[in-house]
């Protein structure tokens, strides 16, 4: 078996298996401590994936100190995510939680509200209520040109225009009684007052992504 | 109908091909040394002594383009500096997953027979003197002697690492196609013929290489062609042709006569988009011309002139086609958007990591590889006992 | 192919070769890896055809019990999707949230909308909104005079059961946690986009910032801490649902006992659970 006749084969024999040495040693190096923990996978990954930053605010985020503005939502834009029109009010909630920490109790909370308010409101209607192939018939879309024919707006050229006949809050409830006042607006006068002197408009949520 | 009617492919698909023109050359390069070992087994194993001219030249071949099989897919990996994770932490329920170790194991393989079938040579130019000897004597791992009997036992070590090298080889290629056969989510893919396609268009391919190189390094050489093995080969590339392009066909006719859901699309991508490289090339003049030029050239009647003309020919041919079926294959299938309703569009780049330049380059280093190999070892030279 | 692909048989042979194995340390899963090398050395050739043998199913919520799921709900949490075709309006914001929550680049999707129109004459034209906002206007125009039906299908990671994903990355960088939610390891995956080859939903795609596979993890972040996926979150109509499918009292358990569900592509044996309300027959 081991004789100088095959000596040359017995060193390559070594050499491979010192390559097969060297394999699992460096294997062992490289992968990674938590590989094979649950799964053939690294373990770990589990973890930076729970962990990654949470971007877009959620409907929890605004629901936090909004919660009662949640039940005075409309059946029809009950699931119309604040961030659609408000955008995503990042600056509003920094400034919220930093004037409550300040805060004492009972004090009344003042929190940054500018741009808050969209002043391109006709777009974000139509952004959904635009007639389009493809929308059920069943939901309200309208051609804006045709649907003012009949209407006889203060300003028609404003791009508020929807506002004057719909709350944005309870469309639907509007249509039915127009002259109402909207219960949303005298809610919350000091946000209402705001949408002119913004000085950026904030897109909605979908516009802001772009 | 409306213009856009029937096109429609997933977004995602819009930004173009996934795997490009790299994931063409790998198994190109790969079926050429399972061609080209293929041959020299046929000399080994099957004593196939006709073969005697090239069987030392086949193994060299077959080397090189093993050393460079990889690197195409390196050079597509996103992120290649992982590339080892593959053999560090396979996951075997993968077609790929294994490739690393069947690569490795083949490679090593290839390496040792080359050893030793040149032994006798490496150990004599060990034995001289010069700063050159040098490369022998590490080459013939410090033992600077041979007997009649480790002669022997050389032998039998080649015949065996011969015998395992066919079924390694099969192994090699057919996992290769069953890396796009075993994608359900494909139809142009998905077929339980594919390994079969792909191993029996490797051998296609690496002997077309053999008789290519074979006839173009003797008149390099100024030496002339050996008639009969010239003859046999061209016969042995004339039946694998048959075979391969019989499958081919096959499971193209078998899709179109079975007229599924995905015949529709697919007959579109054959006689749409892949209409020059699939029927002009592949069909007609990568098979078709080159089935009735080697039939014609392996008839004995035929002058040994002729037979270099016609060899040489239908080699680059059969060559052509088999790199335009591994295009039809890797891009023509993700060419079928999985929206199965419109056709992505494959604009293959020039200059870039993964771009036509590159993968000229990475052609043509197995050549450079095997020109230095025929400069260290006697691979022309023929086994003295055959002769 | 073998016992494995066949549902009735799949109690008696697979289930009897795969015993869940729990918890693996370290030491154990080099010795799996050895006896893989073993195994896939030895079988050489016969691996080709006799893979599926060996084929792990990948179904994490069946092997792995979930501790801290039962700890809360008394039950092992089973993320589901619901898609309700019928109510989405096509106003493309949960592309737009996706892809903001997610930070996927331009071109790269991990959700979109897709609109089928069926016209009287017969013929289909499908599209796609990309933009989110306008764009479907700003496709060409389709006179709805010749428009039989017309509907929306947004579209997403099937998250599927038996995936041909993880089945096909070579180096364990796509896996299912326990919740039953398909995962990439962006710093494991060594961009081969076989999974972008295997998955048949087109979900899959080499994302230009990260150079790995990328894909809809149905916002992974935000659903353990009790959130919603950002898409199902902003969704105006109720058109996307999640929740956990093995709580019968959550809203997606109740919407999918109610209804009619489909799921795509179900020919190919992946079994989605991103399920779908309303798909018709040329719905891919």
């Amino acid at each position: 078996m081991f004789s100088r006749d095959t000596l040359h084969l017995w060193i390559l024999a070594g050499a491979l298996a010192l390559v097969g040495v060297g394999f699992f040693t460096v294997r062992s190096l490289t992968v990674p401590p938590s590989f094979g923990q649950f799964g053939h996978y690294r373990g770990a990954a589990l973890q930076i994936a729970t962990d990654k930053e949470r971007k877009l605010t959620t409907r929890g985020d605004c629901g936090e100190c909004h919660a009662t503005l949640k039940h005075e939502m409309g059946k029809s834009h009950e699931r119309v995510h604040c961030i659609e029109c408000h955008g995503e009010g990042k600056a509003h909630m920094t400034a919220c939680k930093t004037a409550k920490a300040s805060a004492k109790a009972g004090d009344a909370l003042t929190c940054d509200k500018s741009n808050l308010m969209p002043t391109n409101i006709k777009d974000i209607c139509l952004h959904c209520h635009q007639e389009m192939v493809g929308r059920a018939k069943k939901h309200p879309q309208i051609v804006f040109t045709e649907h003012m024919k009949d209407m006889d707006p203060k300003d028609p050229k404003s791009p508020l225009v929807c506002m004057e006949c719909h709350s944005p809050h309870n469309p639907a409830e509007e249509l039915s009684d127009d002259k109402e006042e909207d219960k949303d607006e005298e809610a919350k006068p000091a946000e209402a007052a705001t949408p002119t002197a913004a000085p950026a408009a904030p897109t909605p949520a979908a516009g802001g992504a772009q | 109908m409306m213009p856009h009617a029937a096109e429609f492919i997933f977004p995602n698909d819009m930004n173009g091909v996934a795997w490009t023109v790299m994931i063409v050359l790998y198994p190109y390069i790969t079926g050429l040394v399972a061609g080209a070992f293929v041959v020299a087994a046929l000399y080994h194993v099957f004593n196939f002594k006709v073969f005697a001219p090239v069987a030392r030249f086949a193994l060299a071949a077959s080397f090189s383009f093993a050393a460079f099989a990889t690197l195409p897919l390196l050079l597509h990996l996103h992120q290649p500096q992982r590339a080892f994770f593959i053999m560090f932490m396979p996951n075997f329920t993968s077609a790929m997953a294994g490739f690393g170790f069947i690569y490795s194991f083949y490679l090593t393989l290839l390496a040792v027979e080359i050893l030793l079938v040149f032994r006798s040579d490496i150990v004599a130019m060990a034995n001289e003197k010069g700063v050159k000897s040098l490369l022998y004597k590490a080459l013939s791992l410090g033992v600077l002697r041979e007997t009649a009997k480790s002669k022997e036992i050389d032998q039998k070590w080649i015949h065996v690492l011969s015998i395992v090298g066919i079924p390694g080889a099969c192994v090699l290629h057919g996992y290769v196609g069953f890396i796009f056969g075993g994608i359900k989510a494909n139809p142009w893919w998905s077929t339980a013929l594919m390994p079969v396609i792909f191993l029996s268009s490797a051998i296609v391919s690496g002997v077309a290489m053999l008789i290519l190189l074979y006839v173009i390094i003797s008149k390099m050489r100024r030496v002339s062609v050996d008639d009969e093995c010239l003859r046999v080969m061209m016969k042995l590339l004339w039946l694998f042709l048959i075979l391969a392009v019989t499958l081919e066909s096959l499971e193209t006719l078998n899709m179109a006569y079975e007229a599924g859901e995905e015949w529709h699309m697919i007959h579109r991508l054959i006689t749409e988009k892949l209409r020059f490289s699939f029927i002009y090339v592949q069909l007609l003049i990568g098979s078709a011309i080159p089935f009735v030029l080697l039939l014609i050239g392996w008839m004995k009647k035929i002058g040994p002139r002729t037979r270099v003309t016609l060899g040489t020919i239908s080699s680059l041919l059969v060559l052509i086609q088999v790199l335009s079926m591994r295009f039809n294959v890797v891009i023509g299938g993700q060419m079928l958007s999985k929206s199965f309703r419109g056709f992505v569009d494959y604009i293959p780049e020039w200059h870039g990591r993964e771009g036509i330049f590159v993968a000229i380059g990475v052609f043509t280093l197995p050549f450079i590889l095997l020109t230095a190999v025929s400069q260290i070892l006697p691979v022309w030279k023929v086994d003295a006992h055959d002769h | 192919m073998s016992c494995c692909d066949k549902k009735g048989a799949k109690d008696t042979c697979c289930e009897t070769k795969h015993e869940p194995t729990g918890v693996m340390d370290a030491s154990e899963s080099r010795r799996e890896f050895i006896w893989d090398a073993v195994k896939n050395f030895t079988f050489g050739a016969l691996t080709l055809t006799a893979i599926p043998i060996f084929i792990e199913k990948a179904d994490a919520e069946e092997v792995h019990t979930d501790k801290d799921g039962k700890e809360k709900t008394g039950h092992t949490v089973l993320f589901g999707y619901l898609v309700d075709t019928t109510k989405c309006i096509g106003c493309g914001g949960c592309m737009l949230a996706c892809k903001k929550e997610n930070d996927v680049p331009d071109g790269e999707f991990r959700t979109w909308v897709e609109r089928y129109v069926y016209y009287k004459d017969g013929s289909v034209r499908v599209d796609v909104n990309l933009k989110g906002s306008f764009a479907f206007t700003e496709l060409p125009p389709i006179d709805k005079e010749t428009v039989e039906k017309s509907f929306f299908v947004p579209k997403l990671c099937n998250h599927c059961t038996d995936t041909p994903c993880i089945q096909v990355c070579p180096v364990g960088a796509s896996f299912k946690t326990k919740e039953g939610v398909v995962l990439v390891d962006y710093e494991q995956c060594i961009g081969c986009a076989y999974c972008v080859q295997a998955c048949p939903f087109g979900t899959r795609f080499i994302n230009t910032k990260t150079q790995t596979a990328d894909k809809c993890t149905w916002c992974y972040h935000r659903i353990q801490h009790g959130e919603k996926p950002a898409c199902v979150d902003v969704c105006p109509t109720g058109t996307r649902t999640f929740g956990d499918i093995n709580d019968p009292e959550s809203e997606i358990s109740k919407t999918l006992a109610e209804n009619r569900i489909d799921v795509l592509k179900s020919y190919l044996g992946t079994r989605p659970k991103t399920r779908y309300i309303g798909l018709t027959a040329e719905v891919v």
